[in-house]
This record gives C-alpha cells, sequence and structure tokens, in this order.
C-alpha cells in the first residue's frame, strides 16, 4: 500500500510539473502583469483525503480580488486502502477572506470557507435514481454529494522561481447527508463522527 | 491570528481521532471487530440456553434514526427475557460504511446480541458489500433451540424484479426438515414483506404457497412498511407481519413455543 501510495504521489508531483512546464513553454514570463488568458489554470493541487479519493489532483483559478477560488479536481481510491475503487470528480470552491503576512516568504490565510460538488463514477452508482423506481422513491443522489469545508493555509512566495508561489492547506469537510444526520440527531452523534480531515499543496503557475 | 490558533485548535484535536481521513463515503475500511457480525452473534446467543419457548425482538428501520436507536438500546437492554434482537434490514440510508457503523456502535451498547437482514438502502451504492463484509451472507439460516430462522434478501426491486430475488429454491431448501429432527419451526426473515409493490409481483404467490404449504412455518416477519401490520393471506396457517419503525418508537416482541407464538407490539 505504502509503495502504490508513494507511487501516486510522485505520479501526481510529475504531472504537476508537466503542468508547470508547459503554461513556462508556452511563453508565460513569471513577472508579466499577469493578465493570463482565462483558459489557463493559475495552480496545480495535489490533495490527500478529503471525500474524492486516497489522492486528488487538480487545477484552479483564483478570482475576485484574489478572494475567491475554484478548483476542479480529480480523486482515485485504490481498493487496497478503501475496499472500494473509486474515481470521483469534484468542483470545489473556497472563499478566503484575508491573509496575514508572516515574512516576506510566509503568509498564513487563518481561515479558508467553501462548497464542493463531488460526482463518483461507476455503475453503482445514480445520479437520478433510475427508471425502474416509483416516482420519488429515493430522493437523493448516489454518485453526487454536496461538501461544506473549511480550513487554514500556509502559503510562501517564491518570485521569479520556476514555482513563483506554494501554499500548503488542512481541510475539514462534511457532506450534507451527514451534517443533516448530525443535526437530526445531537445525542448519538457528534461532529467528529461527520468532519473528516484532508491535506493539500497548491502549487502557483 | 485567533481565527487560525481556534483552527489549529480543532485540527489537533481530529488528528487524535482514530479515523480523522474519510477517502470517500464508500469507502469500506472496516477494523477486525466490525467484520463477520452476524457469524460473531450468532455464536454468542448459541451460548444461551434455548428452553421451550424462544422470545426475540423484532426491530428495523434505523436508518438515519440515530437518536432514536439510542433510545431504543436503553429501552430494551432491560427486559431480561429477550435472548436476541433482529434487525429486519435499512440498516443505512445510503449505504455508506459510516451509517453502518453508527449504528453497530450503538447496537453493540445492548447487551443482547442482534442478528440483521439486508434491506433495500443498505444496497444503494456499494452497500452490498458493506453489508456483505460487516455482517456476512445476505441470506443466511440459523437454527436456535428447535427454530430454524431463514434470512433472506426480498428487496427484489433493487434488484428490477429479475425473478431470482427472493430465492425460492434457496429458502425452499433449506425449509426442509427432513433430516433436522430437533428442528420444529421454520421463522422466516426478511426486509420486504410479500405484499405491496416492492417484492417481486411475480414470486408473491410463489412465496406465499411455500409458506402455506410448509407443515411447520407460521411465521414471515419484515420491515420496510415502518408500521405494525399483521395478514393471514393463507389462512390462519401463516401470519406475515411488519414491525414498526425504531423513529416511532416501537418494536415487536415475539414469542415462540412449539405449539404457538404470540407477537406484543411494544411502545417505550
Amino acid at each position: 500500500m505504502v509503495i502504490t501510495l508513494k507511487k501516486s504521489i510522485i505520479n501526481f508531483c510529475l504531472l504537476s510539473l508537466l503542468l508547470l512546464n508547459f503554461s513556462y513553454v508556452n511563453g508565460q514570463e513569471p513577472d508579466t502583469d499577469r493578465r493570463r488568458s482565462f483558459l489557463i489554470p493559475q495552480y496545480g493541487i495535489v490533495q490527500f483525503a478529503g471525500s474524492i479519493g486516497l489522492i486528488s489532483g487538480g487545477i484552479g483559478y483564483k478570482y475576485g480580488r484574489n478572494k475567491l477560488e475554484t478548483d476542479f479536481l480529480f480523486g482515485y481510491l485504490p481498493e487496497k486502502t478503501g475496499g472500494a475503487e473509486l474515481y470521483t470528480a469534484a468542483i470545489k470552491a473556497n472563499w478566503l477572506p484575508y491573509q496575514v503576512p508572516l515574512s516576506n516568504v510566509f503568509e498564513l490565510t487563518p481561515f479558508t470557507t467553501g462548497l464542493m460538488v463531488s460526482y463518483t463514477f461507476g455503475n453503482e452508482y445514480f445520479l437520478w435514481q433510475p427508471d425502474y423506481y416509483p416516482k420519488g422513491y429515493y430522493t437523493f443522489s448516489t454518485a453526487a454529494h454536496l461538501y461544506y469545508q473549511f480550513g487554514s493555509r500556509i502559503n510562501m512566495y517564491f518570485p521569479g522561481k520556476i514555482i513563483p508561489e506554494a501554499s500548503f492547506y488542512y481541510e475539514l469537510n462534511s457532506s450534507a447527508e451527514a451534517i443533516i444526520s448530525l443535526i437530526q440527531n445531537r445525542r448519538a452523534l457528534s461532529p467528529v463522527d461527520i468532519f473528516h480531515l484532508s491535506l493539500g499543496v497548491r502549487i502557483g503557475f | 491570528m485567533r481565527t487560525f490558533y481556534a483552527l489549529a485548535g480543532i485540527l489537533f484535536l481530529f488528528a487524535g481521532c482514530s479515523d480523522p481521513f474519510e477517502y470517500h463515503p464508500n469507502e469500506i475500511i472496516l477494523a477486525e471487530s466490525e467484520r463477520d457480525l452476524n457469524k460473531k452473534n450468532m455464536a454468542e446467543i448459541l451460548k444461551k440456553q434455548p428452553s421451550d419457548t424462544i422470545c426475540f425482538v423484532l426491530m428495523g428501520d434505523t436508518q438515519r434514526f440515530y437518536d432514536q436507536l439510542e433510545v431504543f438500546s436503553k429501552s430494551v437492554a432491560s427486559d431480561k427475557e429477550v435472548e436476541f434482537i433482529i434487525h429486519s434490514g435499512d440498516i443505512s440510508d445510503f449505504g455508506w460504511a459510516k451509517e453502518f457503523k453508527w449504528v453497530h456502535r450503538l447496537m453493540k451498547t445492548i447487551p443482547i446480541p442482534y442478528l440483521t437482514v439486508i434491506g433495500n438502502h443498505d444496497l444503494l451504492a456499494n452497500g452490498r458489500n458493506v453489508y456483505l463484509q460487516m455482517y456476512g451472507p445476505t441470506n443466511y439460516i440459523f437454527d436456535y433451540g428447535f427454530i430454524r430462522f431463514v434470512f433472506f434478501d426480498s428487496n427484489s426491486l433493487e434488484h428490477q424484479f429479475n425473478g431470482k430475488v427472493p430465492d425460492l429454491d434457496w429458502i425452499s431448501r433449506v425449509s426442509d426438515l427432513s433430516e433436522l429432527p430437533n428442528i420444529k419451526q421454520v421463522i422466516n426473515i426478511s426486509h420486504i414483506p410479500p405484499f405491496g409493490d416492492d417484492f417481486d409481483p411475480d414470486l408473491i404467490e410463489p412465496y406465499i404457497n411455500h409458506c402455506a404449504s410448509h407443515p411447520n412455518l407460521n411465521l414471515s416477519l419484515h420491515g420496510h412498511h415502518h408500521r405494525w401490520q399483521e395478514k393471514k393471506p393463507a389462512g390462519e396457517e401463516l401470519l406475515v407481519h411488519t414491525a414498526g419503525t425504531i423513529k416511532k418508537r416501537t418494536y415487536t416482541k415475539v414469542k415462540v413455543w412449539k405449539d404457538g407464538y404470540n407477537l406484543k407490539k411494544v411502545d417505550y
């Protein structure tokens, strides 16, 4: 399992580097006035856990005076680790209300929060109940889930370098279904049951 | 900065938890103590000495009703007559392993062992695999005293009415008592009762005929409908019963002796 995990991490790091080179080769000089094409992602992400796989990777965009971000992620869970082999796509939006500078290099984002929508691939999972069920038999989706998340980040800036910025983050997330379960069962369940930790890295392009 | 410290504190708290990470809601990561529970609990029940009258509780449809299950667990725990509890299915709501784990966490606080049968909600997503690993086969038998309990998957709609669920061949095979001199009765247990829309319409009549023609089969016990129901589709020979839901604070206490039975609705 450890070897698989290591391999996955290495693969994703290589992928991130490739993406990085791609944008560099395309003439994205690091110190231009950042008027990039809207389609070119601004950062790459590698994440551990977080309800979309053992490991997930993706790209993202900043907007709204850098206070808002949207990530596009794809996650993989190997059967060996998770008891089920699962592929999941997700769109995550975060709000970063403020930053606290720590030094020339380091900066803290004390609080991030947002929502995520995920979609699990596979025949066992339905977006809407299949036709063979009577109308309204299952009113929820087993493939798509909505999540709420919050966390913090440490950002690092290396102006003029190949990787101009990087941040490490953690998030605690819970699905809407689990949050409803907690609200309806405040004696038998606790927040620790429904919120889960994820760790990740963002690399600025 | 204060926000950061507060969050870091919460993070620290979570990191100390046994399962701080969730890879996926459909992950199936179980501790050894969460595996093969039906088998383990059958062994636990067999440590008891069955008498002339066997007493068990039929409850079910726990789904998302954890607080109500906690109330049930406290209520039933004090009943010394009850030898075991049967969960009639719909353990979970979304088929997630964590839901099964939450239910087990509450059920194991009761000093009475419990057995389960699979419900339609338990078959959602990869819930069937969760059930197989956590509880065991979806069709199984349990002999206790003079009774053979036949547990089976009757969630026909989930299998798109393929004609194989419930597995009537298997049911009639295990109901043959000719080589079991100590077994005097058969009790059938499944989630969806043999009436209504969700039991395979082509199999309702064959199922009822099987039960009615069996000389030692008088009880067919179920859940799913979330209310107490008693039906006699083949005269006095067969009682088909559905237990109420844990949500409405009700369960069925069943007593069976060699030539009779009694079903009592318990509200708590």
